[in-house]
């Protein structure tokens, strides 16, 4: 995870660069992270200084359950779990966003979307955040 | 022709209204709960955003729920923030302030709403009592208890009764005195004990009848049968009828048969068959049966 850590700060960056180019064209999709077809539970570590350990269980892609938490302490599902490793918090931050703006997704689901992106960590996460809550686009 | 144009542009209207109202009430929804969800941010994220929505022109529950979040940032400055909206907001965001600092169970804020209970009104006064009461904070109810007067005191010594602060109400008994407000309080906090000792002090009758009668909230076997012996042991109307209450409260119908049973009043049977009747007791149609058969 140190090793990942130290090469990861350009990588993110041009990360960061390639993922607001596809929200630009109207697109938020996250490559490492699970895809439009996804099922079943998927874990990932967001990587913060808080080591957030994210999992989801998803369904054709879309969220049915979201659970987060710093450090290790969560309990891990039952059953198959696919591992993405340690992903960046603008990725991790893009992966929710996609699902708070999905109109047709479950509210309780766009709302614990909300709260993976509180815990992404990163600059545009809180300006996302702040767009929100000051009234901004875009509506739910 | 002209009326149908007239018609189509009126719907027309009326469902661009009903949608745009729509999508400012989900624009309202997602911005609580982006509010919300900065409870999971990193502190130092979250607070710069959650003093924006208190600082901004935002709706009373969106400054409420950062209110909610503040208590849970464990910075001296979000305690700073939240004693400043405790101290200078007004109505129910001040109370709301207040609240969460009993939420958050910050020492040196709840310390600091001694002063704010000293300075303020009715209903400031009780979000303190509330907020110590979140807190789980006995003393500093019993603190207020000891020295406030009327309502004041009525609503500390309840909070301490809902808190089962048995040792701070008997405190607060040999300060200023047993009243009705203490043996309410006894009685909510299950000091069974503290209402016997009230009950067997003749010298203030109708407090010894209210702590009678009282016994009845707390229940159970034991005050079942002290009930029918203080009936049994009773010198005045006044007591017999505080535990016959106490009886009804608790639902001790046996003792009330048992009392029924062994009278030879028919006055008295009539009294206690009307109770057994309030109590809807099972056995109450089998009394009444050998009433009328003579057997009263």
């Amino acid at each position: 995870m140190a090793a990942g850590r130290c090469c990861s700060g350009w990588w993110t960056l041009m990360r960061t660069l390639l993922f607001a180019a596809l929200l630009l064209c109207g697109g938020v999709a996250a490559a490492d992270l699970p895809g439009n077809s996804a099922s079943g539970w998927h874990r990932w570590q967001i990587d913060n200084k808080h080591e957030t350990t994210v999992y989801v269980r998803l369904q054709d892609g879309r969220p049915t359950r979201i659970r987060t938490h710093d450090g290790d302490c969560i309990r891990p599902p039952k059953g198959e779990v696919t591992d993405h490793g340690l992903v960046a918090a603008s990725e991790s931050y893009l992966w929710f966003r996609q699902f708070v703006e999905m109109r047709e997704l479950d509210k309780h689901m766009r709302e614990a979307a909300l709260f993976g992106i509180a815990q992404s960590d990163s600059d545009q996460a809180y300006d996302y955040l702040d767009s929100l809550i000051s009234g901004g686009q875009p509506r739910m | 022709m002209k009326s149908l144009a007239k018609l189509t542009i009126l719907i027309t209207a009326l469902l661009l209204a009903s949608n745009a109202a729509a999508q400012d009430n989900a624009a309202e929804e997602l911005k609580m709960a982006a509010i919300e969800a900065l409870i999971s941010a990193p502190p130092e994220r979250a607070l710069p955003l959650v003093n924006k929505v208190l600082a901004g022109d935002h709706s009373a529950d969106a400054k409420e729920k950062a209110l909610f979040v503040l208590s849970q940032i464990d910075k001296p400055e979000a305690q700073a923030t939240l004693m400043r909206f405790a101290t200078e907001a007004n109505g129910e965001l001040q109370a709301e302030a207040i609240r969460m600092i009993g939420i958050g169970g910050n020492d040196t804020s709840l310390e600091g709403l001694r002063e704010i209970y000293a300075s303020g009104g009715s209903e400031t006064r009780e979000a303190v009592l509330e907020a110590y009461l979140i807190a789980d904070d006995k003393q500093a109810i019993f603190d207020i208890a000891v020295t406030a007067e009327g309502d004041d005191f009525e609503e500390a010594v309840d909070m301490l009764g809902a808190m089962g602060a048995r040792e701070e109400l008997r405190e607060l008994s040999s300060r200023v005195g047993a009243s009705e407000e203490l043996i309410d309080a006894y009685a909510i906090s299950g000091d069974l004990d503290a209402l016997k000792n009230i009950a067997q002090d003749s010298s203030k009758p109708e407090l010894q009848a209210e702590a009678i009668e009282a016994m009845g909230i707390v229940g159970g076997d034991d005050v079942g049968t002290t009930l029918v012996q203080i009936y049994k042991d009773a010198q005045s109307e006044r007591i017999r009828e505080a535990a016959l209450d106490g009886m009804l409260i608790s639902g001790h119908d046996t003792g009330v048969i048992e009392l029924y049973r062994a009278s030879d009043s028919p006055a008295e049977k009539k009294e206690l068959l009307e109770y057994l009747v309030m109590m809807g007791s099972d056995e109450v149609w089998q009394l009444v049966d050998a009433a009328l058969d003579g057997g009263l």
